[in-house]
């Protein structure tokens, strides 16, 4: 193949030849033909590009048992007496982009997390359409596009922190959905927006048993830029539709075709030396014995040339269990609060960090986070099987009984 | 007299570096773009966009090793290749736009212009500049 496009290079260059007048016009024609061989010559019938990026995370905390680990972002697959764990948060992902023509294209991304013993996934696999400069549409497997970085999550190279906010991204039930979004890209004065609409649906495997599917899953979201400051706007809202198994000591129950709705505001500013952000989400279930969320997180940075050091603090707080109403449909109020404990989350946390460009594809990071307001002891139910108390995301502590301490250590590549 | 002369000539000799540095941001000769404000310039190199004023151009980056690749981002974005590198993996792992296709060489560029395919932007150092380019944007 590349020797038959030299041929018609060479051909070209001497059937040219007799007609160039100067040197210099010969050596124009030189080079507007290596553009071309720059430009032209194909790889295979379609333009592939590939991208990745690893990510080595190592954690520990001064806690001594290791299942506590759990849902802090440091997840200890095996429990094992380990001090260190390299697995919590450690993943890959390999991104093939496939330009078919013009406007069509496919994108594939495998995912393989530590947590799962690197087993590598499907994240996403889509077509696009791009149908006009302004507009593309997308079908397939996509990411839920809940908040303002849920697009690239787990690519550390592309955040500043070790990992995104527990409190925050860790009370979303999935990652993934199946459908189709359209995005219309714009400008109004000197601000540009992309503005995003979904619809699909997904299912989602409880841990604790049963699954849950939501349908009519359908939001909007809009992020725009003005300047160094972006911000980012989503509304939300779907149907579920669940049987839970009779594991918790209650009755089998059945959602059916119920509504909740998710709102995530958030703004970043980085004039390049400081780095501000924040977000802030409320998920609301509108059945009483079903905590409503608020959840979010303010970051402030500051660059010392390759060097940028952060501090974020981030809180997740469940309310509804004061409007948990007595009146026994369709569970009794123990059953009710117990549903309620099981679902609630109270959590804050404070992390202090540091960055470091190595190269321009190569980050390390060290973080420290103090973990605080863990659970509310004060919603607690008591009766035989169904006893508990609403937790946190750091599980296997008693609420509010410690603040525990977690160290970590990242390497964050791109490619 | 002589004076003056000298001065004059130690001023020319202290301000030709600064002028050699400067950064043009081009586009072929007979391209229907004519040229670019700073806002548009920004969108484009931060892959937000894709046509100016209705016409679809492709912008050009040149090698991340490169002086003048760091010189052009830190003056227009202020922001280092790392911040730079971050800013695609966003946009890549978003799929909302790849990154633009690196040249190294001026002679390669001259001949892409040249050759007329597509509304190829791409910025350079002043002293790069050919007759078959047209001067969208300087930075100064």
């Amino acid at each position: 193949m590349k020797n038959h496009a030299l041929s018609v290079l060479g051909f070209l260059l001497l059937s040219n030849s007799a007609f160039a007048n100067t040197n210099e016009e010969l050596e124009q024609r030189i080079q507007r033909l290596e553009a071309l061989q720059v430009t032209q010559q194909p790889v295979s019938a379609v333009d592939l590009r590939i991208s990745g990026f690893v990510n080595v995370v190592a954690a520990t905390t001064d806690q001594s048992e290791p299942a506590y680990y759990r849902n802090i972002g440091a997840v200890r697959v095996n429990e094992t007496d380990d001090e260190i764990d390299f697995r919590g948060l450690s993943n890959a992902g390999i991104q093939i982009d496939a330009q078919i023509n013009d406007r069509l294209s496919a994108t594939f991304q495998l995912l393989g997390q530590g947590a799962t013993q690197f087993e590598m996934d499907y994240e996403w696999a889509y077509i696009s359409y791009q149908a006009t400069d302004s507009v593309k549409l997308r079908g397939g497997k996509l990411v839920l596009p809940l908040y303002m970085h849920s697009q690239y999550k787990n690519v550390g190279y592309a955040l500043p922190w070790i990992s995104v906010p527990t409190e925050v991204y860790g009370s979303a039930a999935a990652n993934t959905y199946e459908g189709v979004d359209v995005t219309y890209q714009f400008s109004t004065g000197n601000v540009s927006h992309s503005l995003n609409a979904f619809y699909g649906g997904l299912t989602v495997e409880l841990r604790s048993g049963g699954e849950v599917y939501l349908d009519e899953l359908r939001g909007v979201n809009l992020s725009s830029r003005l300047g160094n400051l972006s911000t980012w706007l989503s509304v939300n809202r779907n149907n579920y539709t669940t049987t839970v198994a009779a594991t918790y000591g209650a009755a089998a129950y059945d959602l059916d075709d119920d509504l909740s709705d998710f709102y995530s505001i958030g703004a970043q500013y980085d004039n390049g030396q400081l780095l501000l952000m924040f977000e802030a989400n409320r998920y609301e279930v509108p059945k009483d014995y079903y905590p409503d969320f608020e959840t979010g997180y303010v970051t402030a940075g500051w660059r010392f040339g390759k060097y940028l050091p952060y501090v974020t603090w981030a809180t997740a707080d469940s309310e509804g269990w004061d409007d948990i109403e007595t009146t026994g449909v369709p569970f009794d109020l123990e059953t009710k609060q117990f549903l309620y404990t099981r679902q609630a989350k109270v959590q804050k946390s404070w992390t202090f960090g540091v960055r470091a460009d190595v190269t321009d594809n190569l980050a390390l990071k060290a973080e420290a986070s103090r973990f605080y307001n863990l659970g509310e002891a004060s919603q607690q139910v008591n009766a035989g099987p169904l006893s508990g108390t609403t937790g946190s995301y750091w599980d296997g502590l008693a609420a509010n009984e410690d603040n525990p301490m977690v160290f970590r250590l990242a390497a964050n590549m791109v490619f | 007299m002589k004076i003056n002369r000298l001065v004059l000539t130690l001023i020319i000799f202290a301000i030709a570096p600064l002028a050699a540095a400067e950064i043009v941001v081009v586009t072929r000769v007979d391209s229907a773009l004519s040229s670019l404000n700073e806002h548009d310039l920004k969108k484009l190199y931060l892959g937000e966009t894709k046509t100016i004023n209705g016409i679809t151009v492709t912008i050009l980056d040149r090698s991340r090793e490169s002086d003048i690749y760091q010189q052009f981002y830190q003056k227009i974005l202020n922001r280092s290749p790392a911040q730079i590198r971050s800013h695609w993996a966003r946009m890549t792992f978003t799929g909302r736009a790849s990154p633009p296709k690196s040249v190294d060489s001026a002679k390669s560029l001259q001949a892409m212009l040249a050759s007329g395919d597509h509304n190829y932007v791409v910025y350079m150092d002043s002293e790069e500049l050919s007759e078959n380019m047209t001067v969208l944007y300087t930075l100064r």
